[in-house]
């Protein structure tokens, strides 16, 4: 397979933070895009999981509206999971990722470029889709609102904490397993609130305490993540 | 000796060796003598319970298990932070030596918390708030022992493991809290196991005599494992082949 | 042994039957101190045969102050 390159890295000469930042996302967005069926393949899966759960179930509508939430949460955690081995690898291989981490330059700027791209594709996309996942789970229409707004709230967690387990695993050549086993436990916080607030608002109570939480853990996350990432690829890259 | 000397020797494991032989014999003791002590007291003569009868003396072996196992949690985070920023080989020793005992001990608080609930509540798992956590806790010991075993080189084996002890230090009290909210949500009112109102001091003496022995327990085993990690570390220089010449440790 | 356990030994391992439960959480607690204790015990052991057999190595061969292979120059 022959593409024409990426663009560089980084350009030469003064550039600002800004410029720095905005290089790195159109870098990662058009590399995202170049691969699209394998961007897309952790959507497929979360769409094949639900149709999976609802053939397991039999397709009665109360007992899958009962754990929607639980299920909808659950999948999405487990599609970021797919998402996340991929997120360094590329870059590890063809030497991308030494050149950001190690060569002089803010590393901060250009990971958290790199991260939030992935997040664009993974838990925002989610987001989107999921009124249509919710449907196929007979979540009732009132709540389908709330639940997007609990994945926008709760997603950026997953993709910065998942994140640093990748960026551990990196270097390993067998890092599947590991790598959800490092990155799940950490998920648990955001699983719980944000499958609690779905279910708690179906019956019927106000859920604004629950969505901050999740706001909470992922500012948290925002704050923590990058530098342990940079630390991790650091560490990887030895 | 000033703290800042004493910073600068922690640094030197050989220094740590010699002067560790002597602490251990004494954690090691004292630990025994209190461990037998709680025990024996906690099995045989504390009170029963008014409730639960004898099968409340699991308390003293299923309290401390599960207090040590969290401590040593935190121990690692501490000593990832004191790894990442000074590099100090002994924070890298105290990181792969505790993994083991903590995994062992909060494993040890799951199944004694098991066999408490099942004559409690009549089954051996209720996903009970701090059950619960100790679960999770126990998957954070075990994704640190994993990733110790993926990572070839040693040095770069610990600095892996202390970003994931940091990041995972930073995530337990949301854990806790998390599990904590989820359980009102789920289970409004619970029997609580430990939360009996004025435990006559009969009851919780021997618990405090074996938390303190099993803290005990704890510094002794990391000692005898940080000895050991030193000596496969420093194998064949000088000053451990003079000091193994009389053939004992 | 107190009020309760006064009459016998079998009151005493019963634990009003309870005892099951109670005796399986103390051997578990037993268990994992003795796993703590022996797995020490034994890679000391192991380690102390090991070097013992280099020492003799370097001995035989007359190289008495011989450096290690893989450590280089002892350390001062």
């Amino acid at each position: 397979m022959s593409r024409p390159p990426l663009p560089p890295p980084s350009q030469t000469g003064p550039v600002g933070v800004a410029g720095l930042f905005a290089a790195q996302l159109g870098r990662e967005w058009v590399a995202s895009l170049r691969t699209l069926a394998e961007t897309l393949n952790p959507l497929v899966f979360l769409f094949l999981a639900v149709t999976l759960f609802a053939l397991g179930v039999g397709g009665d509508a109360e007992a899958l509206a009962n754990q929607a939430g639980a299920i909808l949460w659950v999948l999405v955690l487990l599609a970021t999971l797919l998402t996340l081995e991929a997120l360094f690898r590329r870059d590890y291989d063809d030497g991308t990722l030494e050149q950001l981490v190690l060569l002089g330059k803010p590393a901060f700027v250009p990971i958290l470029a790199k991260l939030a791209v992935q997040w664009a594709l993974s838990g925002l996309a989610m987001t989107v889709l999921a009124p249509a996942v919710g449907m196929l789970l007979f979540l009732p229409a009132e709540v389908l609102g709330l639940t997007m707004l609990t994945l926008l709230a709760g997603s950026p967690a997953l993709t910065l904490l998942g994140a640093v387990a990748a960026a551990l695993t990196v270097g390993l050549r067998r890092g599947g397993v590991l790598l959800a086993l490092l990155a799940l436990p950490l998920f648990v916080p955001t699983l719980i609130f944000g499958a609690g607030a779905i279910s708690l608002a179906m019956a019927g109570v106000d859920v604004t305490g629950q969505l901050y939480w999740l706001l909470a853990i992922s500012v948290l996350a925002l704050t923590v993540a990058p530098f342990a990432v940079i630390a991790a690829l650091r560490i990887s890259l030895e | 000796m000033t703290l800042k000397e004493l910073w600068h020797r922690l640094g030197s494991p050989r220094w740590f060796y010699q002067i560790s032989g002597r602490l251990r014999l004494v954690l090691g003791l004292t630990a025994l003598v209190l461990l037998v002590t709680g025990t024996v007291w906690g099995i045989a003569f504390a009170p029963p319970d008014y409730q639960q009868g004898n099968s409340f003396r699991i308390i003293y072996v299923h309290v401390p298990s599960a207090l040590v196992a969290q401590s040593a949690y935190l121990l690692m985070g501490a000593a990832g932070v004191v790894l990442l920023v000074w590099r100090m080989k002994l924070a890298d020793m105290v990181l792969a030596a505790t993994v083991p005992f903590g995994m062992s001990m909060t494993a040890l608080a799951l199944f004694t918390g098991a066999a408490w609930g099942k004559p409690t509540w009549g089954a051996w798992w209720v996903w009970d708030a701090r059950t619960t956590s100790m679960l999770v806790l126990l998957f954070l010991y075990m994704a640190l022992y994993a990733l110790r075993q993926a990572i070839p080189r040693p040095e770069t084996a610990g600095r892996a493991c202390a970003v994931l002890a940091v990041v995972g230090v930073i995530n337990i009290p949301i854990i806790k809290y998390s599990v904590d909210w989820w359980l009102t949500l789920h289970q409004p009112a619970t029997f609580r196991l430990t939360a009996a109102p004025a435990m006559p001091p009969e009851m919780w003496l021997p618990l405090l005599v074996n938390a303190l022995g099993v803290y005990c327990f704890f510094g002794a085993n990391l000692v005898g494992r940080l000895r050991l990690e030193i000596l496969e570390r420093e194998r064949g220089t000088a000053w451990v082949r003079e000091r193994l010449a009389g053939g004992q440790l | 042994m107190p009020a309760d356990f006064a009459r016998s030994l079998a009151d005493f391992v019963a634990m009003g039957g309870h005892g099951l439960y109670v005796w399986l959480s103390y051997a578990a607690a037993l268990g994992v101190v003795l796993y703590n204790v022996l797995s020490v015990r034994l890679r000391e052991r192991r380690y102390l045969r090991e070097h013992l057999d280099r020492e003799r190595r370097h001995a035989g061969a007359g190289v008495r102050d011989a450096v290690h292979p893989a450590r280089g120059v002892p350390e001062p």
